[in-house]
């Protein structure tokens, strides 16, 4: 009998009936974690050690999860990611990891990322790269590349990731699950990893909305150590889903979808486009309004680079703390200027100097005006250009990146394809909700398709993308279990 | 000595605020002697953690700010600072370099006995780095001071002399302690000061070359060092050798009493301030803004002005009541109850004070209260007492620390009474007519001798001037 | 900026703490001289210049500071757990000499 690929209400019941041990689920996420580690590397550390949980009224209790390497577990490793961090114990937990355990949940395993967030391949983390089980040669995408892979493997019913830079969507869309990254600050960052403090948020991989809504209920909420909080008592996520969109006003960007402003656009985009239209189509056809919008083109080929800018210089502030003084590894040397050097020149990966470099010519007194400023305000344009569009509309849909996972061998982007590739950063430039739910197949891998709703708007978005996920078929999915 | 350029000195004062958790952090503000046992994960820059800011602190900044007639901003703003030392873990000082909570204000303070306005640039509420304590080899690093709150205030350069910038950070120091938002102590290191230094030639109209000493702990050494600094440029200009002083930063070394070169400009650090994004803006209200103005108390130059106004208190004697707040808190309350400004003054600066340094108690320690001072003086009033006995009563009540009213009884009651002495000073000159005679005659020293039989015969107890007036009204017939 | 060459990337790095191989360095000085096409993308937005800088992901201000409560001190154990090199309940390291 196989449980850990059933959803978090199906394990609940099955528990709390007797149907089903803790213990025994436990066994098979562990059992299973290192299948998955052997063949696609989606941990740093697989919590053997963990006790079963014990079942109760939560509907989380006793469920095992795995968290990306960048949330702090007490009593257990956590790297960022990196080199410079490969024998750090945190002794406390990130508030996220709390709520979770509050509620009974099993923290099984701490899953491979990019480097200190910064990288979204899935490839920069210090243990190396995370193959997609739905084909090794392809890359999870990133920086919550393990834990898509464990989701999306069977694993778990549900993981932790971070999206800064939709890093948590992404990887979902790469790996045909659930990505939801919810409004900056409903939940508490508190512990985990700063990698750009203004567009970090925790997210969820999960392989329903409802499973992703339940997790977040859980997380949510405020946090007097975590100053950018706020009150989330009257959102009930979960409660929320009742799949109804009548009435709901939906758009979608031409920019972001017809085919007209990607004319390099190779057969996979291609597919990947139409396909997004055919669910938009399905979408009109059960009488749900899908307008057409426009978006000045400069601002969305602008996105890339502003998060380029503001993303270097907010991560070299973040790493300045990475010096091996008071935890991973002391760097050698006569005195603390060689030490730190050691340290951070033996532990920092190469895209992350190279990308301290960037922060650090960006952020120079006399440069910021030109660059890191200019970057800011670049920001504050796109993001006002979709609170124009949250005036009119409920969700904005849009084709979840380019398309499936690319291959490991060939990470490069493909030219003039840039301004759809990045533009699910414009949820986290603005810190709106988003979530992204397979909707699809292109070659026989699993397409995504982002909906964003205004921020603090959570529980309409989530209702939405549960209704349009209602229609198609492809919740629940595990790679490899013939689709 | 040469004085013929122009001194012109700029002040950066840090002063440690007071409050029971850090600005940033929730673990404990204060001075332990164990070392890292005030800490938390932000202090030490822990991955993950996040800073939380202490509306203490936020309302001592604000306090401050008003003090200083600053401009205060719609919102609270902080800054990332960065740069690598051991002493600062996460290589982020939070500090407020792009809107700090009070510019452009202006102070009064008094040196020398003359008045001055002192100019200020701006005062920053930023926390604080760990602190080192250094071997032979090594060193050790204690994280009890990191994230510990700290306000800095920058003047303008407009203190012209070493004992101008002295009497201003005396100033500041009895108005943080005045307010209660530091305890100012310069002891414990709770005040640390970079001096700005630099000399022109009277008439000039641009500034000379600016050298800064940092990290000055003591006023004492604030004044010795600006007075080697502007020695040390002097010389230098009137030897024509002014290039060689350049744009630095110095330390003032205690031993030698001179300053040392610590870095030049081109080392100058890039500090990459940014808006802290895990801070949100925090609106200041009129409405707080206000309820803490009305905290302000009367600070010390205002009161000393009314105490040698008002009262007539000489400026020595009104400066002593004021160089706590405590003391002058008393003093008023003193005169609330009715008691004579002069006398109280008197009553608190020979002998409450005395008392209080040589029991090493405050004055809100010492048993004696302003209302115990009001009944004794008013029983002196009322002649029911005598000011020798006052003051018997007074250290009786101290030291026995019993109501003075279990000291003023019937049984060492002054004799007032014009009636009852009346009849003991008929006696007297009755059982001496030889010197009644002689007085009369001419000897006015013996009126002494009247004065001190009836003492006498009292024990003491008879009111000295209702008995002189008596006798002088029965001798002097 | 015009003049960007390895030695620029080096200053950074000198500045940054941490030493890079050549080739670690010549992709640095690219990804510094790419910055100037990401200004320039940024500056085609129409309005740019004269918009808002966001400093922070919300608009929204706190209305609500916590109180100044304290918490218990980390415990020395749990607080030097990950440090190389203590000495009695502090981080011990070389001499740091003044400067």
């Amino acid at each position: 009998m196989t449980y850990m690929t059933r959803s978090v209400e199906e394990l609940h019941e099955l528990l709390v009936k007797g149907e089903v041990s803790p213990k025994e689920l436990l066994d098979e996420a562990l059992q299973k974690s290192h299948e998955v580690q052997e063949k696609y590397n989606a941990f740093v550390t697989v919590v053997d050690g963990a006790e079963p949980g014990e079942a109760g009224e939560h509907v989380l209790s006793a469920i095992p999860y795995g968290a990306e390497d960048v949330y702090s577990t007490k009593g257990v490793l956590t790297t960022g990611g990196s080199k410079a961090l490969y024998d750090y114990v945190p002794f406390f937990n990130a508030a996220a990891i709390d709520r979770l355990a509050e509620a009974g949940a099993v923290l099984a395993g701490k899953t491979t990322m990019d480097e200190f967030g910064v990288g979204d391949t899935g490839t920069t983390g210090h243990n190396g790269k995370v193959r997609n089980p739905w084909d090794p040669e392809r890359m999870c995408g990133g920086s919550s590349a393990g834990s898509a892979c464990a989701v999306t493997a069977g694993v778990y019913p549900f993981a932790l990731g971070t999206d800064t830079g939709d890093s948590v969507r992404k990887p979902a869309a790469y790996c045909g699950i659930v990505g939801y990254k919810p409004t900056y600050g409903m939940i508490s960052r508190n512990g985990v990893f700063a990698g750009v403090s203004s567009m970090d948020h925790c997210g969820v991989l999960a392989r329903s909305v409802a499973d992703a809504a339940i997790v977040a209920d859980t997380m949510k909420g405020p946090d007097i150590d975590d100053m950018t909080t706020w009150d989330t008592a009257d959102i009930h996520l979960r409660d929320a889903l009742d799949g109804d969109l009548a009435g709901k006003k939906l758009c979608y960007v031409k920019e972001l979808a017809d085919p007209e402003y990607y004319p390099a656009a190779d057969e996979t985009l291609k597919a990947h486009l139409a396909n997004f239209m055919e669910k938009v189509e399905m979408l009109r056809a059960k009488g749900i309004r899908v307008d057409e919008v426009s978006v000045d083109k400069a601002l969305l080929e602008a996105v890339p680079s502003v998060y380029a800018v503001i993303g270097c210089a907010e991560a070299t502030s973040n790493l300045m703390a990475i010096t091996g003084l008071i935890f991973g590894p002391r760097g050698e040397g006569r005195n603390w200027v060689e030490q730190f050097k050691d340290h951070r020149t033996k532990g920092l990966g190469s895209l992350v100097k190279r990308k301290i470099i960037a922060g650090s010519y960006v952020l120079k007194d006399e440069n910021q005006e030109r660059y890191f400023r200019s970057a800011q305000r670049g920001r504050r344009m796109i993001v006002d250009a979709w609170k124009e569009l949250f005036k009119a509309y409920d969700a904005v849909l849009q084709p979840a990146g380019t398309g499936p996972a690319k291959l490991l061998s060939n990470t490069e982007e493909t030219p003039g394809t840039e301004m759809l590739e990045h533009a699910g950063l414009i949820a986290d430039f603005g810190g709106f909700p988003s979530i992204t739910i397979p909707d699809g197949f292109v070659e026989g891998l699993p397409v995504g398709m982002t909906i964003t709703g205004n921020i603090y708007d959570d529980e309409t978005l989530l209702n939405i993308a549960y209704g349009i996920e209602g229609m198609m078929d492809y919740k629940g999915q595990i790679a490899g279990e013939g689709k | 000595m040469i004085m013929k350029y122009k001194a012109v000195i700029g002040l950066e004062m840090h002063c440690e605020l007071k409050s029971d958790s850090k600005v940033f952090s929730r673990s404990r503000n204060g001075y332990s002697k164990l070392a890292n046992s005030n800490v938390c994960p932000f202090d030490l820059g822990f991955p993950g953690a996040m800073p939380s800011l202490n509306k203490r602190s936020v309302k001592e900044a604000v306090m401050m700010s008003m003090v200083l007639n600053c401009k205060l901003p719609e919102y609270m703003l902080f800054d990332r600072k960065h740069y690598f030392y051991p002493d600062l873990p996460s290589g982020i000082q939070l500090t407020q370099n792009t809107l700090p909570v009070g510019v452009d204000g202006a102070i009064e303070i008094e040196c020398e006995g003359k008045r001055k306005t002192v100019y200020i640039h701006d005062i920053h509420l930023e926390d604080d780095a760990a602190a080192m304590d250094h071997f032979e080899d090594t060193s050790v690093i204690d994280f009890n001071r990191s994230a510990a709150p700290l306000l800095e205030l920058v003047t303008q350069p407009c203190l012209y002399s070493a004992e101008e910038a002295v009497a201003f950070l005396e100033h500041m120091r009895s108005a943080y302690k005045y307010c209660g938002t530091s305890e100012a102590d310069t002891a414990k290191g709770q005040i640390r000061c970079d001096v700005n230094v630099s000399i022109m030639d009277e008439d000039a109209t641009e500034f000379g070359t600016r050298v800064e000493i940092k990290n000055v702990n003591s006023f004492s050494n604030v004044y010795d060092a600006i007075k080697y600094e502007v020695r040390r440029q002097s010389e230098l200009k009137a030897a024509g050798r002014y290039d060689e002083v350049v744009q630095e930063t110095r330390r003032y070394d205690e031993v030698s009493g001179t300053t040392q070169r610590m870095r030049s400009k081109e080392d100058a650090v890039d500090y990459k301030y940014f808006p802290e994004p895990n801070i949100p803006r925090y609106r200041l209200t009129p409405e707080w803004v206000e309820s803490i103005r009305r905290e302000i108390p009367r600070l010390a130059l205002e009161r000393k002005d009314m105490y040698t106004g008002t009262y007539g208190l000489s400026d020595y004697d009104a400066s002593i009541l004021v160089r706590e707040k405590e003391i002058s808190d008393y003093f008023e309350k003193c005169i609330n109850l009715g008691v004579d400004p002069k006398e109280a003054c008197n009553w608190i600066t020979v002998n409450i004070i005395a008392y209080m340094n040589k029991n090493e108690l405050t004055i809100d320690e010492i048993f004696l209260r302003p209302e115990h001072l009001a009944f004794i003086t008013e029983n002196v009033k009322k002649g029911t007492i005598s000011s020798k006995q006052a003051k018997d009563v007074f250290f009786k009540v101290l030291e026995e620390k019993k109501e003075p009213s279990a000291f003023i009884n019937k049984e060492n009651a002054q004799i007032s009474d014009a009636g009852e002495l009346e009849g003991i000073i008929d006696g007297i000159l009755a059982a001496n007519p030889g010197e009644v005679e002689k007085y009369r005659a001419g000897k006015d020293k013996l009126f002494e001798f009247f004065v001190g039989q009836v003492m006498r015969q009292t024990r003491g107890k008879a009111n000295p001037v209702v008995t002189k007036d008596l006798l002088h009204k029965k001798l002097d017939q | 900026m015009s003049n960007l060459t390895k030695e620029t990337v080096e200053l950074f790095a000198k500045e940054q703490m941490f030493e890079m191989t050549e080739e670690e360095k010549q992709t640095a000085l690219k990804d510094l001289e790419a910055m100037e096409l990401h200004i320039e993308k940024i500056n085609r937005i129409p309005g740019v210049t004269t918009a808002t800088v966001m400093t922070h992901c919300l608009d929204n201000f706190i209305l609500e500071l916590r109180e100044d409560e304290p918490v218990e001190s980390t415990p020395i154990e749990d607080l030097l757990a990950n440090a190389d090199e203590v000495f009695d309940r502090e981080i011990e390291l070389p001499k740091v000499v003044n400067g």
